[in-house]
């Protein structure tokens, strides 16, 4: 079993300022600092990791970017996968703890230890963090399936290279010029980037990303929420009833907090297009 | 409980040896020892529910995390050391793909832990297509050799037993049913509130609750669902979903009877010289050791397309009628998804708690063609939401709108105001479209990997055709701003495979008898997906579980299985 000591946890983090926390979201935290969690990137490395974060998800005015949202954290965490027995790959379960079963009991945060991986498992992320060429038996299907690079291989290249290349520490740069440098990236470094900075954002903050929930707050999406959930079952009536704060089989809210905006409108109006489909009046 | 073998582990000689522990092995492993016979499952996957062999009570190790299910596809195939291949038609060359190709979940109860479980039956009309329709050109539809009577009473041991919620008669399309399902419905999702109201309007259409093996009340020890959103892709992390594994699989390892090894994969089936009987099986374990059980009796339940490689891995097993592979069929899925201003919460709730069967249709009716059921969906998390996005906005451009991205995911339109209306249609079986090795590509431990031939018949497409425009009709009464009917996948991304191992009467045409046994091996059955004849439309799992009941029963009590049900 690995723990994260909460003050350990936010170090690794390394992000910006949190915009709020939910309660109870690092609850399960020992003060016991038992697990290592290995540097992978440079200090400028992972500066400029989470400044490019910002091209996929733009920091604004009071609203966190991808580099907030914990992006450096998250990919150095997986990256450095294998440095921990059993691997950071897969959280544990059932419940993180963020939320209280229906009669008040929370329960301890099971996502906080990582789940041991079978032999086939091993291999495959092995081969996706390291490359084909790097593990033994990784090299499959030679000459039918193309050569996995490996992340760990793509992130310090891809990026040793445009921290070396940049006129000025990548952090510092705008958005225009951030830009610049994340068009510039290989392709599939660029796309790797698209995949984890919303996986860093939007999942478990267990897993690097995601401080206190700041994500999901962005996004008004409440997360894991079991054991309670949206149905409230009440065993003396034997009848569920909705969360107020969060309906299931009711109507959500009064006034929507982010309406669909014309550029949204737009491109709804394309992919349906694209498809043959409709708007309709 | 030890590491990767559960239950009774002192046994070390076996009556009977099943191949796989989801909706199909988990009962025959059941049924076997509930008649006293010792039992070895043997499950290629990992275990996610520790303690399942304890008496004191067993905990998931399933939770509600996106990362770990969907980004990192903890219990999926894994694309790079466990590919199959695919090609639409021989013509297409030896492959067009090497991938993840129709993976199911790989663990312990296998798809069914991952599924959100909807378990309608099917229609009595379902089990004679063959005769009903009579001729299709280019398909191979036949009657199973069971028919919806003689499976009633299993389908009513499967409701009772894995605790299925719904309500008899709320679906005017249904079969006739002996007994009220053992739960009443859970509650509405929001979004079929929505639906129901356009269904009035559009006339011909009864939305009624899906029956779905998740309590909605306290029931076998476990909670009733608490509706958190996480279902379809989630084991279940409160135990209120009644997979097979929790339900039939448990009682099973109490028995004292039967031993599972885990992370242990079949690679050969070992017959006699002449073929006609089984003697063991070899695996490679979780070390990556080699390892040879022996049993009496066989059952292969590892779903269809690895049924069928085991048996190519075996020297072509069991094939004296050429049929092993084919007619594997999925269900060709219309999937109408509508945009609402509204925030409708989809990601709330079951995935699906209601759906209708009006455009499963009637053999030969022009009016109502052969369609499948309709499930009204809803959406998904954040990081699958997102997703969507990032694929729209890359095919858009090639430079990243992230200021796009980000309005879209605070925005919500694929979480929060959608809502998916997919339709389960049947596939016609063809010969053509089959599983078979690959000629070159291999696994991590070298062995080669099934390929899929699979290429969409006109009778299915046409049911796309004929019903897309009317799901389309029923978004805009439902009061949709946007409706689309998504592309249909060249690889159907449908968990529902069924075929390659078809039963029947004649051994010149089915590999399989109506007892499940395979023609000319005495001692080897199938109990899973593979059997089926044809693919109806609806959900199968709960067909699954009750033919691989009926089966197994068959195995204790010869031209009796319903003695099982005692």
């Amino acid at each position: 079993m690995s723990r994260v000591s909460r003050r350990r946890f936010l170090e690794v983090l390394g992000a910006g300022s949190v915009v709020s926390s939910l309660p109870g979201s690092l609850a399960g935290c020992s003060d016991d600092d038992t697990e290592v969690v290995t540097a992978f990137f440079t200090g400028a490395e992972r500066r400029a990791v989470n400044a490019l974060a910002n091209v996929v998800i733009p920091k604004e005015d009071g609203s966190p970017g991808g580099g907030d949202l914990g992006a450096a954290a998250y990919i150095e965490r997986l990256l450095t996968a294998f440095d921990v027995d059993p691997p950071a790959l897969f959280a544990d379960g059932p419940y993180s703890g963020r939320a209280v079963a229906v009669d008040g009991t929370r329960p301890p945060n099971d996502f906080l230890r990582w789940r041991r991986i079978d032999r086939v498992t091993e291999r495959a992320w092995r081969i996706r963090l390291y490359g084909s060429k790097n593990v033994e038996g990784g090299s499959l299907n030679e000459g039918l399936v193309q050569e996995v690079t490996g992340l760990r291989n793509l992130f310090k290249d891809g990026i040793g290279a445009a921290v070396r290349d940049a006129k000025a520490p990548i952090e510092t740069l705008g958005p225009e010029a951030l830009r610049d440098v994340f068009g510039g990236l290989d392709s599939e470094l660029q796309q790797a980037f698209i995949d984890l900075v919303p996986q860093a954002a939007f999942g478990a903050p267990e897993y690097g990303g995601n401080p206190e929930g700041a994500g999901w707050k962005l996004v008004r999406f409440e997360g894991d929420t079991q054991p309670l959930g949206f149905s409230v079952f009440d065993e003396k009536t034997s009848t569920f009833h909705d969360r107020p704060d969060a309906p299931m089989a009711g109507p959500g809210p009064a006034v929507d907090p982010a309406p669909i905006d014309p550029e949204t409108r737009k491109l709804l109006t394309a992919v349906v297009s694209f498809t043959g489909g409709k708007v309709f009046p | 409980m030890s590491g990767t073998i559960l239950g009774n582990t002192t046994l070390a000689s076996f009556d009977a040896i099943v191949i796989g522990s989801g909706a199909g092995g988990s009962p025959v492993a059941d049924v076997l020892t509930r008649f006293g016979k010792k039992v070895l499952v043997i499950e290629a996957g990992p275990n996610l529910f520790e303690g399942l062999d304890d008496p004191k009570g067993y905990t998931t190790r399933f939770s509600s995390d996106e990362v770990k299910l969907f980004s990192r596809g903890m219990i999926g195939h894994d694309e790079y050391v466990e590919p199959r291949t695919f090609r639409p038609d021989e013509a297409s060359g030896e492959r067009t793909k090497i991938g993840n190709v129709n993976g199911l979940a790989r663990c312990v109860g296998g798809a069914a832990v991952h599924a959100d479980l909807k378990m309608p039956r099917f229609e009595p009309t379902d089990f004679r297509l063959g005769t009903l329709l009579g001729d299709v050109p280019g398909a191979a539809f036949a009657d199973w050799p069971v028919d919806y009577d003689m499976l009633e009473p299993f389908y009513g041991y499967s409701e009772r037993t894995l605790g299925i919620q719904g309500q008899r008669g709320s679906d005017p399309n249904a079969g006739p049913m002996k007994d009220e399902y053992p739960m009443p419905p859970g509650p509405k999702m929001f979004v079929t509130t929505r639906i129901e109201e356009g269904a009035k309007k559009l006339g011909g259409v009864t939305v009624y609750p899906y029956p779905t093996a998740v309590s909605s009340r306290p029931y076998g020890g476990r909670p009733p669902c608490v509706d958190c959103g996480f279902c379809a892709g989630y084991g279940c992390p409160s135990n209120a979903k009644g997979s097979p594994a929790v339900s039939m699989l448990r009682r099973a390892l109490l028995s004292n009877l039967c031993q599972m090894h885990t992370e242990t994969k079949v690679v050969r089936l070992v017959a006699n010289g002449a073929g006609s009987r089984i003697e063991a099986v070899e695996c490679i374990g979780p070390k990556g050791e080699r390892l040879t059980f022996r049993a009496d009796m066989f059952v292969l339940a590892a779903s269809p397309i690895e049924d069928a490689r085991l048996l190519f891995l075996s020297g072509n097993l069991g094939n004296a009628s050429g049929m092993v592979g084919r007619c594997l069929t999925f269900h060709c899925q219309t999937i109408a998804i509508g945009i609402f201003e509204e925030r409708l919460h989809a990601h709330r709730g079951r995935t699906v708690t209601h759906g209708f069967t009006d455009f499963r249709g009637k053999p030969k009716d022009p009016n109502r063609p052969l369609g499948g059921i309709v499930e009204i969906s809803g959406s998904s998390g954040a990081l699958e939401e997102s997703t969507f996005y990032t694929r729209i906005l890359r095919t858009l451009s090639l430079q990243f709108d992230g200021t796009r991205f980000k309005r879209l995911m605070e925005q919500a339109p694929a979480r929060e105001r959608l809502v998916a209306l997919v339709m389960q249609a049947e596939d016609a079986p063809q010969l053509t479209n089959r599983v078979d090795l690959d000629p070159a590509v291999k696994d991590l431990d070298g062995i080669p990997v099934a390929r899929v031939t699979y290429k969409n018949h006109a009778f299915e497409l046409g049911a796309r055709d004929f019903y897309a425009p009317k799901l389309m009709s029923l978004l805009e009464k439902s009061g949709a701003r946007f409706g689309f009917v998504a592309p249909a996948d060249e690889i159907s991304s449908s968990a529902h495979v069924m075929g390659t191992l078809r039963m029947g009467k004649d051994p010149k045409t089915s590999v399989c008898d109506a007892t499940g046994r395979f023609h000319g091996i005495e001692n080897l059955w199938t109990a899973d997906g593979s059997l089926f004849p044809t693919s109806s439309g609806y959900n199968p799992t709960h067909t699954i579980v009750a033919l691989a009941t009926r089966v197994t029963g068959g195995m204790v009590f010869p031209g009796s299985p319903e003695r099982a049900l005692a």
